[in-house]
């Protein structure tokens, strides 16, 4: 139905008459912060839509991975444990063979034991002097100390003997 | 509208914010605070549940059931005791708009157009002079001698005068 336009702007005009201050602007931001806030929302569903869609595929496809191992075949569900075995190389068989006659080892008396016992004395360490003494004029020989239980002994040539006795 | 752009709301409320006003002050029964309640209601509804249309005329006829929506559930804030009866009174009067689309504005038209009728001649004739003649106010200032002040300050007087007419028939209809 068309109206009148003249009556329409004039019934327009009476109905704005005492119209709260505002109140069409107030109405109108209302309105879109109600507009931007659905946006807002509507657009966050979609990002954790994917957001889960992404995540739900990628744990799929690692649950395979965990599984199948390299070969990404799913494998079949065993009540048993196989296991195999084979045979070791000859080479690392281990095995024992009797000896000959002749390489038996018999423990006789064919072979001399030399056995040592404590000396009864017969044996002493010589002092500094009987050592000395042992020395003779065609063989000089000198002491020397060159620290506690440590000496030694030298022969003295004849030609150094007299400077020797300088020092 | 469905994508949320701003610009297309705003072209949506300056194309329909006065018939939805007048639309529910019929509704309202000239009840002007519930009016506004209402359409700030309906506003919320759009934007909650907007949908593409192919059709201008069924987009109104959807925004109608908006708006009797948004007024129903004010009503029933209001007076939950006789939600019933409300319900009952509001189903029957509005079963008469819903069949009748711009039945709200042939309505208002109408009272209108009585409430022009028993206005003084002085009165009557400055209206037609602005809004049927189509002079500027400074032109009816001219011709009668006066200020374009004293010319609006007239035509506001006149346009409350009409409203709360308009207004109480609406009120007082069965």
């Amino acid at each position: 139905m068309s109206r009148n336009p003249n009556s329409s702007d004039l019934l327009a005009d009476v109905l704005a008459e005492m119209e709260p201050d505002g109140f069409r602007e107030t109405l109108l931001a209302a309105t879109l912060r109600r507009v931007d806030r659905r946006r807002r929302i509507r657009r966050g569903r979609l990002i954790v839509g994917a957001v889960a869609v992404v995540v739900g595929a990628l744990m799929l496809i690692l649950t395979r991975i965990g599984h199948d191992g390299v070969s990404g075949l799913r494998p079949t569900t065993r009540n048993y444990e196989l296991v195999t075995t084979q045979p070791l190389p000859t080479s690392m068989v281990v095995a024992t063979q009797a000896f000959d006659r002749e390489r038996w080892i018999v423990s006789t008396s064919s072979v001399p034991v030399v056995r040592t016992k404590l000396g009864g004395g017969a044996i002493r360490l010589l002092n500094d002097n009987e050592l000395l003494a042992l020395a003779n004029d065609s063989q000089p020989a000198v002491l020397v100390r060159l620290g506690p239980n440590v000496q030694e002994l030298i022969f003295v040539r004849r030609s150094q003997q007299d400077d020797l006795r300088r020092q | 509208m469905v994508a949320g752009d701003e610009a297309a709301y705003r072209m949506f409320y300056v194309a329909y914010f006065d018939r939805l006003s007048r639309y529910l002050l019929v509704v309202t029964a000239g009840n002007e605070d519930a009016m506004r309640e209402a359409l700030q209601g309906t506003l919320y509804r759009v934007v909650r549940h907007i949908r593409v249309f192919d059709d201008e005329a069924v987009f109104w006829s959807w925004l109608t059931v908006l708006a009797r929506s948004a007024h129903g559930d004010e009503r029933r804030k209001r007076r939950r005791y006789f939600a019933f009866l409300d319900r009952f009174t509001q189903h029957t009067a509005l079963d008469d708009l819903a069949r009748a689309p711009g039945a709200d504005d042939s309505r208002l038209d109408a009272l209108l157009a009585e409430s022009v009728h028993v206005l003084p001649a002085d009165e009557r004739r400055l209206l037609e002079e602005k809004y049927f003649e189509r002079k500027s106010v400074r032109e009816i200032a001219e011709q009668r001698a006066t200020t374009e002040k004293a010319i609006e300050s007239q035509l506001t007087r006149i346009r409350r005068k009409l409203k709360s007419t308009v207004l109480a028939a609406l009120h007082d209809e069965p």
